[in-house]
């Protein structure tokens, strides 16, 4: 037990540097740069974080901020992992599917989003945009996730002819599922970021992104830093703890 | 290893002095920042005057970077003369201590477009329980239609998804510029200059008439730094006398000399806000440039500010040093 924290520690102290390494670039650039409207202090942006949680409006905009990153998020998985499934069992769906990815891929956001304004208002629209970027994403990574399944094994399965349901149970998941859920975190991550971009867009009500907006027009750059950082911490946990299960999921298929 | 470690932090030292030269003014001579747009023309007859010689830069720069070059530590490097949004001018500079106001140089340049009959003071009822698209309703042209109906005596609300329009209220609703009220779902449309004039929707009102007396509202104000009011006091009258001159000049200039005056001091890199083709004399009308002294505008400035709180403008600490009152 205690040589598996004192493990835990160690592994942490080099993501500790990094995050001290931050800290160290950001209070040289606040120096060098010494304009408060360009780069706020630390100290300034992390007294205008605590004083977040007290404001009114607060929790209701993050909160609906990241529900909308996972609402994005869950209507990618639940169309991304499907027809990945089906892409890779019948190829030629696969090039077909192809062009549709590849243009999603490239879509700039801003052209389509007034369209998506139009029709879906500033929710569903920061919804839309984060599924435009998501749904390519997690396709290509379960995609490429189910060709990366051991070859021998999928000979096996067929020439002992093992059940199609049994196959997935007992080869497919266990393979495929670390690395989705690991890309999944960074997914989510990247969604809740988008989400707030669009939300900028949009003029979303109720939204971290309309708060950012606020404090930008208002000069408060602490609390814009502030939310920023938010953001960025939010994104990150939501990374770890998925990398963490997926570490778990693989241990498991071990 | 360590060569690898060198070229990094040469890198990183590379990046931040970029950084630092996002703010720069040359010594001995006066940089004078203005966000494009209408305040730029406003200072159009100074810069068609400019000579090299003179000592006198002018930048157009991005609107929304403009408050950077006011907010810097180091006083050298900050704008000798800075045009600000009358809302950001007070939030950063209100006390007065490091700049202050010498005058208003736009005074509103938003439009209400819709089909219809012409809205007036009079008939300003009749906005109640329609939804008013508002361009940028966020940001100061939101702060500004919110302003105005509080002045006309109107309630109004803000739409969003799942929020049912009101007949008891003016209903706002954040929306992008498109030439279809339908389509935005929309009743009439609230748009800035030089964007209003390119939606082929009527006009049927002026924000600054349903404002003020039918004078505006002071959208941006032109503030100097208070070294530069104690040692080119002199250059400095001379300086706003032709500023104010310019109001007059607007009106009789061709368009290609406000253009080429506007055009030749546009920071590098910028897409600007009016090209030859969109710098047409209605626009150049609609920009409401023209300048009045801080000891005429001081009551407006203040009234307005007062106005943009009650909307939800944040708080400003404004004190009596932020207006210059020197003799000009």
């Amino acid at each position: 037990m205690k040589k598996g924290i004192v493990k835990t520690i160690r592994a942490g102290i080099p993501a500790v540097g990094g995050v001290l390494f931050l800290v160290a670039v950001w209070t040289v650039c606040y120096a060098i740069i010494g304009n408060e409207y360009l780069v706020s202090s630390p100290w300034d942006s992390l007294k205008a974080a605590v004083s977040l949680f007290g404001k009114s409006g607060f929790y209701g905009a993050f909160s609906a901020t990241l529900l909308r990153a996972f609402l994005a998020f869950l209507i990618s998985v639940l169309a991304a992992a499907p027809l990945a499934g089906l892409a890779f069992a019948y190829p030629v769906f696969g090039r077909f599917l192809a062009p549709i990815v590849a243009c999603l891929r490239a879509l700039p956001t801003l052209a389509v989003l007034l369209l998506l304004l139009v029709f879906l208002g500033g929710n569903g629209a920061a919804v839309a945009v984060g599924v435009s970027a998501l749904f390519p994403m997690l396709y290509t990574s379960f995609y490429h996730s189910l060709a990366g399944v051991d070859g021998k094994m999928k000979e096996l399965c067929a020439v002992y002819e093992v059940p199609i349901k049994r196959q997935i149970e007992g080869l497919y998941l266990p393979q495929v599922l670390p690395k989705a859920v690991a890309s999944s975190g960074a997914a989510l991550s990247f969604a809740l970021k988008l989400t707030v971009s669009a939300e900028i867009l949009a003029v979303t009500f109720q939204s971290l992104g309309g708060l950012m907006q606020e404090a930008k027009l208002s000069a408060e750059i602490a609390t814009l830093t502030a939310l920023t950082l938010l953001v960025c911490l939010v994104g990150v946990l939501i990374e770890v703890a998925c990398n963490g299960l997926a570490r778990r999921l693989y241990r498991r298929a071990l | 290893m360590r060569k690898r470690v060198v070229s990094i932090f040469t890198s990183v030292l590379f990046a931040l002095g970029c950084l630092c030269g996002c703010v720069k003014a040359t010594p001995n001579t006066v940089d004078i920042y203005m966000p494009d747009g209408a305040p730029a023309l406003t200072l159009a007859y100074a810069m068609s005057e400019d000579r090299e010689e003179d000592g006198v830069n002018y930048h157009i720069t991005q609107a929304e970077s403009i408050a950077a070059y006011v907010s810097g530590t180091d006083e050298e490097k900050n704008a000798d003369l800075c045009v600000l949004p009358v809302n950001l001018a007070a939030k950063l500079l209100g006390k007065g201590e490091r700049y202050q106001m010498l005058g208003v140089v736009t005074h509103g340049n938003l439009f209400l477009l819709g089909e219809g009959e012409k809205i007036t003071k009079d008939n300003a009822h009749l906005l109640q329980g329609k939804t008013v698209g508002v361009i940028q309703l966020a940001n100061v042209p939101g702060l500004v239609t919110k302003a105005a109906l509080v002045k006309l005596g109107l309630s109004y609300r803000q739409l969003s998804d799942g929020v049912a329009v009101s007949p008891d209220h003016v209903n706002l609703k954040g929306v992008q510029p498109l030439s279809d009220l339908k389509t935005l779902g929309v009743d009439y449309l609230v748009a800035a200059s030089p964007i209003a004039e390119r939606l082929a929707i009527p006009f049927v009102a002026s924000l600054q008439e349903l404002y003020g007396e039918g004078t505006g509202y002071p959208q941006a104000v032109l503030v100097a730094k208070k070294s530069l009011l104690e040692e080119k006091g002199e250059w400095l009258d001379g300086f706003l006398e032709r500023v104010e001159q310019g109001g007059e000049w607007l009106k009789t200039a061709s368009l290609a000399s406000v253009y080429h005056a506007y055009a030749t001091h546009l920071v590098s890199g910028l897409s600007p806000a009016f090209t030859a083709e969109t710098l047409s004399a209605q626009a150049v009308q609609n920009a409401n440039a023209y300048f009045t002294y801080a000891n005429e505008s001081k009551e407006e400035v203040k009234v307005f500010l007062e106005t943009l709180k009650t909307v939800g403008a944040g708080d400003f600490a404004l004190r009596e040093d932020f207006f210059y009152q020197g003799n000009f």
